[in-house]
């Protein structure tokens, strides 16, 4: 079998990498031998991470300041990413909100879109376009156990994290054929800066993994499978809901039980942070 | 529920986009005949304005036809201007954009206005309108999703993403607003028989078995499914294929299904 640097480097770009699941991919990714462009809003975070990587690992990186809401996303990108051969994409940004719909501001709204799924589809078409020509590379895309259907509290959320799920489906089909493996990965609760910000109540029954074993799956799995919920028990639970319970029956369970975790930031009312 | 209490839970006034034609239009007319007055805002001027007059002959509403690009960035003042006065007491958010082909030989430009005319759109447009329906204790808001948001659907890979977010968006709302008597539906119609299906590209006869339904007879479902659910796949022959696809199947085994029967539908792409 052809060794992972070798099929999906000699550079991996993982977006929204200073922390949380995104700094675990890229110190993954290096580990498995990647070089790694590291792209987030916190230039101080972002150059801990690099140190932190190019401590441990004999690898290069690079680190691009950005915010992926900007329509003109690519031309910052374009220059900096020019002679760098890009084999691995992980579309891992997001911004994550906790708040009933009609309370989130309508900016805000549109900026979760932008981050979470526009920049995912402009970076996959950019970045995927030479996978497919070269006939190898690996892309994932970030979705969430969310995604599955509506989630009460994060509408806006879990619709952009089903954009990525079918997205990614779609084009594990078309761009498996050319050599490329294309994964959506749908983490559930999990103990990283962003989950911990909405100070959640997650009680006995909800399954809070490490950022580590997350990622650790979803590499695992690049290839194999067209999306991958994270954890066999969010597995579980998400199988029995999907295919057993008719959908409105899962949207009350999963609002039900949104405001259960969540029902400090719920009651707070706006409450955000990016990944 | 008869037609006058539709009219006091889902009146005065309607909002549909994309009300010139396919199943915009459909909801145009099944709306008129129910007595509501109508917003149609689509981008095709002539068209709207027809049909706007057709309808105002036919059943004595009050129709406005405005001409807006849902991907134009200001699109939503025009909408302010044209519903300034008025209380929309149903928002039909139908109006779609879409190209089939190969993700990596689409043109970015027509996926980035896909994805406003589908999902920054109709989710504005939910935010605008929302919070007043929310105040009076009544409305409904319904998103045109699609069965191919429910199957995964290469060759339509930005189209069925855009639909499974307004999907997921319109069932989170259903939950979130149903407490205070505003209704949220997702319909996910199949083939439909469209002007915006037929310049597809879609070869229907490739694939045996697939319905083809009316918009008359989406939006007579849509309808009746109004506040009792959060998303419906219209059409019992779609109901059953989607239940087998996303209920039975594998998630790996259903996207290659799907996969080789939207090849066949648009074996041109």
């Amino acid at each position: 079998m052809e060794s992972f640097a070798a099929k999906y480097g000699p550079w991996a770009l993982v977006t929204g990498a200073s922390r949380g699941i995104g700094a675990e991919f890229a110190r993954q990714l290096a580990e498995r031998g990647l070089n790694i462009v590291l792209i987030a809003t916190n230039t101080r975070l972002l150059r801990e991470q690099k140190n932190l990587i190019e401590r441990r690992y004999s690898v290069q990186t690079r680190v691009i300041s950005l915010d992926l809401a900007r329509e003109d996303i690519l031309n910052v990108l374009k220059p900096a990413t020019k002679n760098l051969e890009i084999g691995m994409l992980v579309c891992n940004a997001g911004l994550s909100t906790i708040s009933p719909f009609i309370e989130q501001d309508e900016d805000e709204l549109l900026r979760q879109f932008y981050i979470n799924a526009r920049a995912a589809l402009v970076l996959t078409r950019h970045y995927g376009k030479p996978m497919s020509v070269r006939g190898r590379g690996g892309i994932i895309l970030l979705s969430s156990a969310s995604a599955m259907n509506g989630t009460g509290y994060a509408a806006n959320y879990a619709g952009t994290k089903a954009y990525n799920l079918i997205l990614a489906e779609s084009l594990w089909y078309e761009l498996g054929e050319r050599g490329v493996d294309v994964l959506g990965f749908m983490p559930g609760c999990t103990k990283t800066p962003g989950f911990e910000a909405h100070n959640p109540d997650t009680g006995w029954l909800v399954t809070v993994m490490g950022a580590e074993e997350t990622v650790a799956e979803a590499l695992k799995s690049l290839g194999r499978k067209p999306s991958l919920i994270a954890g066999r028990m969010n597995r579980l639970m998400y199988a029995i809901m999907g295919r057993l319970f008719p959908r409105r029956q899962a949207v009350k369970m999963v609002g039900a039980s949104m405001e259960k975790i969540f029902h400090p930031a719920i009651r707070a009312g706006r409450n955000q942070d990016q990944k | 529920m008869n037609d006058r209490e539709f009219k006091k839970r889902y009146g005065p006034w309607a909002l549909v986009t994309g009300g010139a034609s396919g199943i915009g239009a459909g909801f145009a007319s099944r709306l008129a005949r129910l007595g509501i007055d109508l917003v149609l805002a689509d981008i095709q001027t002539g068209a709207v304005t027809e049909h706007a007059r057709a309808l105002k002959e036919r059943f004595s509403v009050t129709v406005v036809p405005i001409t807006v690009d849902l991907a134009d960035p200001d699109f939503l003042k025009l909408i302010r201007a044209a519903t300034r006065r008025i209380e929309i007491g149903l928002l039909v958010n139908n109006a779609g954009w879409g190209t089939a082909g190969e993700f990596m030989k689409t043109d970015p430009a027509e996926m980035r206005r896909t994805i406003a005319v589908n999902c920054t759109a109709p989710m504005a447009l939910a935010r605008e309108f929302g919070p007043a329906m929310v105040e009076r204790g009544r409305g409904g808001i319904i998103f045109v999703s699609s069965a191919s948001a429910l199957q995964v659907t290469p060759v339509l890979a930005n189209y069925a993403a855009t639909k499974a977010y307004s999907l997921v968006l319109a069932e989170a709302m259903w939950e979130e607003l149903r407490s205070y008597g505003v209704d949220v539906l997702a319909i996910c119609p199949g083939a439909t028989d469209t002007p915006a299906f037929h310049k597809s590209g879609a070869c229907i006869e490739n694939v045996p078995g697939m319905p083809l339904m009316t918009p008359a007879e989406v939006v007579d479902e849509a309808l009746s499914i109004l506040g009792k659910r959060p998303s419906i796949v219209t059409g019992l022959i779609n109901r059953v294929a989607t239940m087998v696809i996303s209920r039975l199947l594998t998630r790996k085994m259903s996207v290659v299904f799907s996969g080789k029967n939207m090849r066949k539908l648009f074996p041109d792409a």
